[in-house]
Formats: C-alpha cells, sequence, structure tokens
C-alpha cells in the first residue's frame, strides 16, 4: 500500500474510538450544561434502558429474539425491590442480586427454551414475559402486583447527580463486557449458531450450551437494568413490564440496527427522548413515536446506525458523478 | 426516487436536531412569574385510561377559563391568576413518576392534582412527600403507599376514594331497599383485596347486610362471565361493585340479568355509561354514582361549570364536572389558606371545618380510616338504572370517621 | 352440575369468540407469512366504524356491519400496499410498521371519539334457556359466525383457486410467481380477506364488550395465543387451540383468583409449545 493509502487507513481507524471518545466527554459533562433535574432523569432512565436493549441484541445475535425481554428485566426489578422494600435489604446488596436471580431464572429456562429454533423461541418468550408478570402478581402480598411496590431504597439518597454518574459508569461497563462477550470466541461461536445451526452442530459446536450462555449473560445485565430501574425509580409496578414494554425494546433495536453493536443505544436514545421533549403533545404525542419509527423504517432500512455508510455512500456518488461531468465536458 | 428518499431524510434529521437541541437546553429554566398560582396536573393522555384523562383535561381546561372569567383570586389582597400545568402520565406507574417529577422538580410546582390510579398516586407520593408538595388524589382504593400519616401532604379531593363511593351506594341501598339482607361484592385483585374487604364488609354490615362472598377479578379479563357466575352462586339479594369502568360493571349487569338474577345491583359508574354498555332490557335495578350534567337538580356551581365545558367542548359528562370538582375546589383551598406555601396550605386544609367545592359545602374527615384527617367527604350522587331509563336519583350524605 | 353445565357452555362460547377474532391474523400468517400486529387495531376500529353508521347515523345494524366490513376490507390494500409489499423478506420491517399503524389508528380514535362510552348495541336480543344453560342470543350468534366463517376460510384453503395461490406464495414465492401466480395481487386480496375477518369479528364482539380504542391489543394477544398454539399454518388447529384457551379463560376464574387464572394458563401454553413447537398441526417453518 502506498504512503497515503496507510495514512488514510490509520486515520479511519482512529476514527471510530474518537468519537466514543467525544461522546464519553460530552456524557460527562452533560449535568452542567442541562439545568433540568428532569431530563437528567430521563438520560438516567435511558442509560438504564440503553443496557436493557443492548442485551436484548445480545441474545438476538445467537439467533434468539426474545419478545419477552422486558419480564427478565421485571424479576430483576422486583427481587430488588421486594428484598429492599419488604426486607429493608441495601440496594447495594440488591442491585447484583437482582441480577443474579434473573441469570438464575434465564439458566433454568434457558435449556428448555434454548432446544426450540428462532421463530418458537420468540413465540415461547412472548408468552414466558406475560406469564412472569402473572406470576409475580399471584405473590401480591410480597410484590403489590399491579399496584406494585412504592418506597425501594434509592442509591445515594436519591441525588441525581450521583445516580447519574452511577449508571453511566454501570452503563459503559456493561457495554464494554457485552462488547467483548460478542467479539470473543464464545461470542463469534454464537454468532456462527445463528447464521447455520446445522454447519455448526457438524463441527461439534454445543449449540443448546451456548445459546443457553447467551440467555444467561442477556438476562444478567437486563436483571441488572431492573433492578437498577427499581431503586431509580423507587416505584415499580407490573405494567411497566409488559407486552408493549418488550415489544418497545426491540423496536429499540431494530431502530438503530440490529447489526451494529450501538445500533441498541442509538434506537433506545432516539425513541426514549424525543418523546420527552415533546410532552406538550399531551394526546398526540404517539403520533410522534409512530411518525418516527415510519421514518427510519421507510428512509434509513438498516437501521439509524447504517447512517454513516449512507452518507459516505452519497458522497463518493457526488464526488463520482462530479468526476464523470468533468470527464464528459473534455 | 432514491435521491428523494435521501432528501427528505435529510431535511427531517436537520428539522429533528433543529427542534430538539434547543428544547434540550431550554428545558428546566422557568422563570416563576410573578403573581401566578400554577397547579400541576398529572393527567392519563394517553394509556389504558386516556378516555377519562382526556375528560379531565377538558375540566380542567374549564377551570381555567372559569377563574380567568373571575379575575383570579386574592391572596392577602394581592389578585393571582390561576393557571394549571397538565403533563402525560401515560397511564403506567413510571409514566406516573416522570410527569410527577417534571411538574414538582422542573416546574417547580408546589401544588400538584389529578392522580386517580392507586399505584400511580403511591408513586407519585414517593416524590411529593420528600419534596413537601401537596399532592390531592382523586382516589382510593386503601393500600398502603396511597393516603395516611407517612404522606402528611396528601389529600383526598376528587369526591372521596372507593370507600366513600362504597360508602354512599350502600348506604343509599340500606335506606331505601329494605328487603336484602345478603350480598355478594366484587372487588379487583390488583392488590387491593386485602386492604379493602374489611373496610366493605364493615360498611355492608351497617346496613344489616351479610356479605355472602368477596369476588376478586383480574384487571385484564376480556369476559366476565365466570366472574358473574361466581357473583351468583351463592345466590345473593343484591350484588356490589366497589370499582369498574362502566365495560366491566356494565358486562356484569347485562351477564347476571341473563341469567335471571332481578337483585339490585350496585356499582360505582353513571347510569348513563351502564346503560351503554348492558343495554335497555338489562339495564334496571341498578344503582351507580354519578349525574346528569343536565339535571336540573345540579348545585348551581355544577349546573355553572356544566355550562362552560359543554360550550367549550360540545359536551358534558359526569367526568367533566368530577374533575371540575377537584380543581376548582383545590383552588379555593389556596384562597381559604391565604397562601401558595404547602405547609401553610397543609394546616388550614388539616383544620377547615368546611370546604367549597361545586357539590356544595363539605366537612373534612377520614382521621379513623385513613388515619389523617385528609378526606374532603363529598355527598355521593345516586343514580339509578329503571327499565332503561337513567335518573338521578338523590344526593347521600356519608360519613367518614 | 349446574354449575359445571353452565360453565361448559359458556367455555364453549368464548372459545368460538376468539377463534373468530383470530382467523383474520391467522389467515394472514398461515397462510401469507404475514404478522399482522394491526389486527388488533383494525378488529377495534371497525366496532367504532359500525357504531358510527348505525346509532350515530341510524342505519340498520346489520348494513353498518357490512358498510364496516367493506371499508375496512378495503384498508387491507392500503396496508398491502405500504406495509407488507415493500418490506417482503424483512418481517421485522414490516412488524414495526404495523405496529406504527396501530399506534396511529388507536391514537385517531381515542382523541376523536375515546371519551364516550360506547357499546354497539346487540344484533340479536334475547336469551336462550335450556335447562341450566342460559347463553345470551348474541353470544349464540358469534358462536355461529365464528364455526361458519372458520370452515368457509378452511374451503377455500383447500379447494379454492385462490387459496391454494395464497399457500404457494408462502411456501415459495419466486416459485409461485414462475408458475405466474400474480403476489401483489393475490397478496392483496389475502390482506383485504384478513382485514375483513377482522371487521367482522370487531362488529359482533363489538356488541359484546364495550368499544374501547384499546380493544384491540388484548385481542391480538389472544389470537397470536391461539395461532402459536394452533401451528401456523394450520386450521383445523385452530380449533383445538380455541378451546383450550376459551376453556382456560372461562373455567379457571371460577376455580381460583384472576392473577393465577393467568398464570396457569399460559403456563399450560409455555408447556404445550416445548412438548410440541410447532402447535398441533402446524407444519415446520
Amino acid at each position: 500500500m502506498s504512503e497515503q493509502q496507510l495514512s488514510v487507513k490509520k486515520q479511519s481507524r482512529l476514527v471510530k474510538p474518537a468519537i466514543y471518545a467525544a461522546v464519553l466527554v460530552i456524557l460527562i459533562i452533560l449535568p452542567s450544561i442541562i439545568q433540568s433535574s428532569f431530563l437528567m432523569y430521563v438520560f438516567t432512565l435511558t442509560l438504564i434502558y440503553i443496557i436493557a436493549a443492548s442485551s436484548l441484541r445480545t441474545i438476538a445475535l445467537s439467533g434468539q429474539v426474545s419478545l419477552g425481554h422486558a419480564g427478565f428485566m421485571s424479576i430483576g426489578a422486583f427481587t430488588a425491590g421486594v428484598l429492599g422494600q419488604r426486607f429493608g435489604w441495601s440496594p447495594w446488596a440488591t442491585l447484583p442480586l437482582g441480577a443474579f436471580a434473573t441469570m438464575a431464572i434465564a439458566i433454568i429456562v434457558g435449556y428448555p427454551f434454548a432446544r426450540l429454533r428462532a421463530i418458537y423461541f420468540s413465540m415461547i418468550s412472548l408468552f414466558f414475559g406475560i406469564g412472569i408478570l402473572s406470576l409475580i402478581s399471584v405473590f401480591q402480598k410480597y410484590t403489590g402486583g399491579e399496584n406494585g411496590l412504592v418506597g425501594i431504597p434509592s442509591l445515594f439518597a436519591g441525588s441525581y447527580l450521583a445516580n447519574y454518574y452511577f449508571f453511566l459508569g454501570l452503563t459503559v461497563i456493561s457495554l464494554l463486557i457485552l462488547w467483548r462477550f460478542e467479539s470473543c470466541r464464545i461470542g463469534l461461536k454464537l454468532k456462527s449458531i445463528a447464521q447455520s445451526h446445522l454447519l455448526a452442530s457438524s463441527i461439534g459446536v454445543d449449540e443448546t450450551g451456548y445459546r443457553v450462555m447467551a440467555l444467561a449473560v442477556g438476562c444478567f445485565f437486563v436483571g441488572l437494568a431492573g433492578a437498577g430501574f427499581a431503586h431509580y425509580n423507587i416505584a415499580i409496578s407490573t405494567s411497566s413490564f409488559n407486552l408493549i414494554a418488550s415489544t418497545n425494546l426491540l423496536i429499540y433495536v431494530l431502530l438503530g440496527g440490529i447489526g451494529s453493536f450501538v445500533g441498541p443505544i442509538i434506537g433506545t436514545v432516539i425513541l426514549i427522548i424525543i418523546p420527552e421533549l415533546f410532552r406538550s403533545l399531551k394526546s398526540f404525542s404517539p403520533y410522534l413515536s409512530a411518525g418516527i419509527m415510519i421514518l427510519v423504517i421507510f428512509l434509513i432500512p438498516q437501521g439509524v446506525t447504517s447512517l454513516p455508510q449512507m452518507i459516505k455512500g452519497w458522497i463518493i456518488k457526488l464526488r463520482e458523478s462530479r468526476y464523470v461531468n468533468h470527464d464528459a465536458r473534455n | 426516487m432514491k435521491r428523494r428518499k435521501q432528501l427528505i431524510l435529510l431535511v427531517s434529521i436537520c428539522l429533528v436536531l433543529l427542534v430538539t437541541l434547543p428544547m434540550l437546553t431550554s428545558c428546566g429554566n422557568s422563570k416563576s412569574e410573578e403573581n401566578v398560582v400554577t397547579i400541576g396536573a398529572p393527567v392519563d393522555f394517553t394509556g389504558s385510561s386516556s378516555a377519562s384523562g382526556q375528560l379531565v383535561y377538558e375540566g380542567i381546561q374549564a377551570v381555567e377559563e372559569y377563574f380567568s372569567q373571575q379575575g383570579g383570586i386574592t391572596i392577602n389582597g394581592q389578585k393571582y391568576s390561576v393557571k394549571f400545568t397538565a403533563e402525560d402520565t401515560k397511564s403506567t406507574a413510571d409514566g406516573s413518576v416522570a410527569a410527577v417529577k417534571k411538574l414538582v422538580n422542573d416546574d417547580g410546582l408546589k401544588i400538584i392534582v389529578g392522580q386517580s390510579t392507586p399505584y400511580q398516586i403511591s408513586a407519585a407520593n414517593t416524590i411529593t412527600g420528600p419534596a413537601k408538595v401537596i399532592n390531592g388524589v382523586m382516589y382510593n382504593t386503601m393500600t398502603p403507599g396511597e393516603l395516611g400519616p407517612d404522606f402528611p401532604y396528601t389529600f383526598l379531593i376528587g369526591g372521596g376514594g372507593a370507600v366513600d363511593a362504597v360508602t354512599g351506594l350502600l348506604t343509599y341501598g340500606g335506606n331505601n331497599y329494605k328487603d336484602i339482607k345478603t350480598v355478594t361484592i366484587i372487588i379487583p385483585d390488583d392488590g387491593q383485596i386485602p386492604y379493602m374487604e374489611p373496610v366493605v364488609k364493615k360498611i355492608a354490615e351497617a346496613q344489616g347486610w351479610t356479605v355472602l362472598d368477596t369476588i376478586g377479578w383480574a384487571t385484564s379479563t376480556v369476559d366476565f362471565t365466570p366472574i358473574a357466575q361466581k357473583a351468583l352462586a351463592k345466590n345473593p339479594d343484591a350484588i356490589a361493585m366497589t370499582t369498574g369502568w362502566p365495560g366491566m360493571i356494565g358486562s356484569i349487569l347485562q351477564l347476571v340479568r341473563q341469567a335471571g338474577f332481578e337483585g339490585l345491583v350496585m356499582g360505582t359508574n353513571p347510569a348513563e355509561d351502564i346503560l351503554a354498555v348492558a343495554g335497555a332490557e338489562a339495564s334496571t335495578n341498578y344503582i351507580g354514582i354519578g349525574d346528569t350534567p343536565t339535571d336540573p337538580n345540579l348545585p348551581a356551581k355544577a349546573k355553572e361549570f356544566g355550562q362552560i365545558v359543554q360550550n367549550k367542548f360540545g359536551h358534558c359528562l359526569f367526568y367533566n364536572l368530577w374533575a371540575c370538582n377537584a380543581y376548582y375546589t383545590i383552588v379555593g383551598i389556596v384562597e381559604g389558606a391565604q397562601s401558595t406555601d404547602p405547609t401553610a396550605i397543609k394546616n388550614y386544609w388539616e383544620n377547615a371545618q368546611a370546604i367549597d367545592s361545586i357539590w356544595g359545602t363539605c366537612p373534612m374527615g377520614g382521621l379513623e380510616t385513613y388515619g389523617v384527617r385528609h378526606d374532603v367527604i363529598m355527598p355521593v350522587p345516586i343514580c339509578g338504572l329503571t327499565n332503561g331509563q337513567a335518573t338521578f336519583l338523590s344526593w347521600q350524605e356519608i360519613t367518614v370517621p | 352440575m349446574e354449575t359445571v353445565i353452565s360453565s361448559l357452555s359458556s367455555a364453549l362460547v368464548l372459545s368460538s369468540m376468539y377463534i373468530l377474532v383470530s382467523l383474520g391474523f391467522a389467515l394472514l400468517l398461515s397462510i401469507m407469512g404475514i404478522l399482522n400486529f394491526a389486527h388488533g387495531a383494525i378488529y377495534m376500529v371497525a366496532g367504532y366504524i359500525c357504531y358510527q353508521f348505525s346509532v350515530e347515523l341510524g342505519l340498520n345494524q346489520w348494513i353498518s356491519l357490512i358498510l364496516s366490513v367493506v371499508i375496512v376490507g378495503l384498508f387491507g390494500l392500503f396496508l398491502e400496499k405500504f406495509c407488507f409489499r415493500p418490506f417482503l423478506k424483512d418481517w421485522f420491517r414490516a412488524v414495526v410498521m404495523t405496529i406504527a399503524v396501530t399506534l396511529i389508528i388507536e391514537t385517531t380514535v381515542n382523541v376523536t371519539v375515546g371519551v364516550y362510552t360506547r357499546q354497539l348495541p346487540l344484533f340479536i336480543p334475547g336469551v336462550f334457556k335450556a335447562g341450566a344453560i342460559s347463553v345470551s342470543a348474541e353470544r349464540i350468534l358469534t358462536f355461529i359466525a365464528g364455526g361458519v366463517l372458520l370452515l368457509l376460510l378452511t374451503w377455500f384453503i383447500r379447494k379454492a383457486k385462490m387459496g391454494q395461490q395464497m399457500l404457494a406464495i408462502a411456501q415459495n414465492s419466486e416459485g409461485a410467481a414462475f408458475q405466474g401466480i400474480d403476489i401483489n395481487r393475490v397478496s392483496a386480496i389475502a390482506c383485504v380477506m384478513g382485514c375483513a375477518l377482522a371487521a367482522i369479528a370487531g362488529c359482533l364482539m363489538g356488541a359484546l364488550f364495550q368499544l374501547s380504542p384499546y380493544a384491540g391489543d388484548s385481542m391480538l394477544l389472544k389470537a397470536i395465543q391461539i395461532v402459536i398454539l394452533s401451528g401456523i399454518g394450520s386450521f383445523g388447529g385452530i380449533v383445538f387451540a380455541g378451546l383450550i384457551i376459551g376453556f382456560i379463560d372461562a373455567i379457571l376464574p371460577l376455580l381460583t383468583s384472576g392473577a393465577i387464572t393467568q398464570t396457569v394458563g399460559v403456563g399450560i401454553i409455555i408447556v404445550l409449545l416445548l412438548v410440541r413447537p410447532q402447535g398441533f398441526f402446524g407444519r415446520e417453518v
């Protein structure tokens, strides 16, 4: 490769990390720009949902698209909530406990579920999401059922700033772990299983085991998000984790683009923050969400994260056409 | 075609950025205006309760117009105009938290009125409590997080909650239907049964009735046939539903009538709504709560608000008046306290002897029932269905100890 | 004994109501491979349209039903052109599109007439009594409608040329095109049928349950449950699936509390799915 081409390559390799660093810096100084504590609340919630959406994508990578992810989130949330509010455990204990409880349940149901192929897994996960909420309602005495739990102990005594930085850190760490999981050997094997399960089993990859692992890892983080949600929101109810919530998580992932790691992040940010800014629409705000969905689906087929490539494509085409014109004139 | 798509995309992204970025930085910079009393209103604009939410918002707008016509209220010699800020709660618990946080933290409001679902109320209390913000709730189902000594700034303003409604309904039933000896009660199975059941039983027994059974129903129930069957299983003289929406109460009425039950059916919804659901044939021997806004016997203030709502929106339903009542009453309380400070308002409210509402003057009460004297005890409008006709029956005065 | 008989009869009727509701969804999923998440919203809006014609405008209720079915059926054309045709291979995006459509329909109904308490008047008044069984004539009407439509649909798939063409497209769309089948036209007709079936269900059920902008959500869920249980591609299975879910919903609440009913119901479905993922008679996907 020529010197020029090498330096171009070096430059493009630096671009991505530079963007991430810039975003991180902005996020760290965000509280000083944004005066509104309500917006800080929205941002912190977005961080929590980013963990949930990204974990959904991780599971989807193994070919299992879960339509009941909010159900797993509720396990983490109610474990933390019940232990914290009813039994007075410290949030620092219940936060990881929520995550582990969700992972444990994921492993238990993962084995029978993982045997099912793609679309059947989706269906059964849909029912699981609904069923787990009913199960939580059965134990109303502890969980409050639909009325839910109120007064869950919070982290840092509810300080907005502290919670924001805590969840920012938690999200970054979670994303790093998920990223590592995806790109390491295990993750690659998972993707190969998703591509062709016949081929994968022919080279001796234990499909079911890997699928369960993906489910367990994904559910650990969504349980973490759920427990975080419980401690941040202080009030939870089964109505926050119903089928609509599960579908929303899926839409966040799809909107951003399932092919890219940052896809769920972008999707979550767009679909949570924009409607919150347009609260003044009142009864009409679902029109906005629907509009965003339609716009993105029609105009950006691969999801929002494919935008940079699309723009690159245009720029190249633009340059080419100018080149052609120049040529033609000669 | 592709070019056009790309152009649209580019334009829309620019538009979105142009609109959203300024909003990000401007949020939370609300300046407190002089001489304005702003009351926050968490309303269910979207989600499952949005039907009543929209009616509530219409009521809010009517009350705002009323006070602007009146020239506002007077506090310590100063004229104050009255404004309401409504925020969407999305009919969920966390939506409620978000709405209340916006009102309390961002807009800095000190008084909010409007929550009506138990989990929304409990969720809101976690914010209004520490912030010492007056939280006027429109309903109550006796669960621990809703009302009580732990929530010194939360008051019941909507015409009471389930307890007040059931007291009015059953008292009227007891006074006017002397041949009832046994009753079956139906309560939603959303966590309130352990708290509501003993209270309702006490009220029923105060009428001299024996409660045969308590039936719980999941709020996600679509078809109420099994509930109706269970309700009739022990052959009660009457059936009482402590809360529900027209689709549920009307459905139960229709089903029990089809099964041949002719006894009294008591529900907490207005007669017109139940008539619309159950149909003329089943709509008989039902008493409910509500008043036709066109009833000539409406108290004067209620009639006035009914007119305002009718003029503004082309209709007036009972829930419009119910909302007008709550928001009119809170403004009156602020004026009565002669202060916009929540603690001053709270002290005035707790000890007030008479509260002005659109149904008339009401006492405060509820010390024994809720643990705090925070319930505005409003008379309960009893309406009924007879042979497919909806009529207003009477105002039932109640006592809530 | 009496309660047993009356419970059984109400369970039977409820099953047929669920089957009626799920027919349109089953048609589009099994035959066209299309997941129509807008099914619930279409079901709901048909009821409102029928109400508009019959109660607000005073037309005969049966004529209003026909009008509603026609209008909603034509909406199926719009759905096919904008929601399904652009995303033939990409069912994810088609689903998101139908969700967006659902949001738009629900919100529009909500802000226009959502505040009013409405239910369609009974199409057939009266109660049918035979011993311990007491069922309203309206429910019997829906029972019959569900059965008749199911039979018609099954015949259509097995015997009618158009039905066979639809099946062909679902199994192998390129092969079908080679055979000279006009995919767009057949898909459009399928969507019209699916929407029309949803509309019939919406109008009939609109007389049994209160009309509400969000009434479609729970019905969509039932339809999904039934189709999943019966297996994609099978219509006979719908009978069994409908019976199971109908019986669970009608009988369990009599025995236990609401929350337990739902948990047990879902549990049964999950177990059945684990044992036989392709549903009762479904073909392997």
